[in-house]
């Protein structure tokens, strides 16, 4: 698949993600149903406790999808994000490959 | 080495700049090592994203590496957080330390320590909860 990457979110007793492998982009607003349904899978207080992470997260794929996205080429760096409420509860974003975040 | 005093920083470029370049003559006062960074941090138009996220980051090893999250000061975010985190860098497995800090002397100051300690392969969970206890709200 041409286009990969993942959000994940990690705590003591949690771990659970919504990760992507397409052979088109992923566009910003599949990113963001991404996003909300992993958010909305976790119990209340795992959700609460990371919902300006989340908020955070979406943020950043608005900015992206006004600026061309975010573009990892086959031997590219990765685009690694992390959101922590601590250093146990935390939301991460990683795109590994390909095009993410593309306006519609 | 002294903190530099720079809290605003979010899209301002010259800021940033200099950011970048204390954490690069801190990772190498540090370790010895002149900094490979593995983390992109561009949108797709080229523009650099200047959010902190990550503020660093540099290959230690071929398979371990560091990465820096700067956040300016906020009440309501971790002061300091610590973890050590699994990825994967083109496929290959990779280790990372992650340190999510709002910067002032005492976070620098605990900041050098963690990196010399997994530099040196020292660094056990038992002393990151130690750190990061003390920081937990």
């Amino acid at each position: 698949m041409k286009h990969r990457g993942r959000f994940q979110v990690q705590g003591k007793n949690l771990e659970d993600s919504n990760s992507w492998a397409q052979d088109v982009p992923l566009l910003a607003i599949t990113g963001i149903e991404l996003l909300n349904d992993l958010h909305g899978r976790l119990r209340a207080s795992d959700a609460s406790i990371r919902s300006k992470g989340f908020s955070k997260c979406r943020r950043f794929i608005a900015a992206a999808r006004e600026n061309g996205g975010v573009n990892i080429s086959s031997m590219g760096k990765p685009l690694i994000k992390s959101f922590p409420r601590n250093f146990t509860e935390r939301l991460d974003l990683e795109v590994h490959l390909g095009a993410a975040f593309i306006k519609e | 080495m002294e903190v530099l005093a720079i809290d605003s920083f979010v899209d301002s470029p010259q800021n940033y700049s200099d950011l970048i370049d204390f954490w690069k003559h801190t990772f190498t006062s540090v370790t010895g090592l002149d900094d490979e960074r593995y983390v992109n941090n561009t949108y797709g138009n080229g523009k650099d994203i200047l959010d902190g996220n990550p503020i660093f980051t540099s290959k230690i090893t071929a398979n371990k590496g560091l990465r820096i999250i700067q956040a300016e000061p906020d009440a309501e975010q971790p002061v300091l957080s610590s973890w050590i985190h699994q990825t994967a860098i083109h496929d290959k497995p990779f280790e990372e330390l992650v340190i999510a800090l709002q910067l002032n002397s005492e976070t620098y100051t605990e900041t050098i320590q963690l990196i010399k300690l997994y530099f040196d392969e020292v660094l056990t969970p038992k002393i990151l909860q130690g750190i990061n206890g003390k920081y937990e709200r």
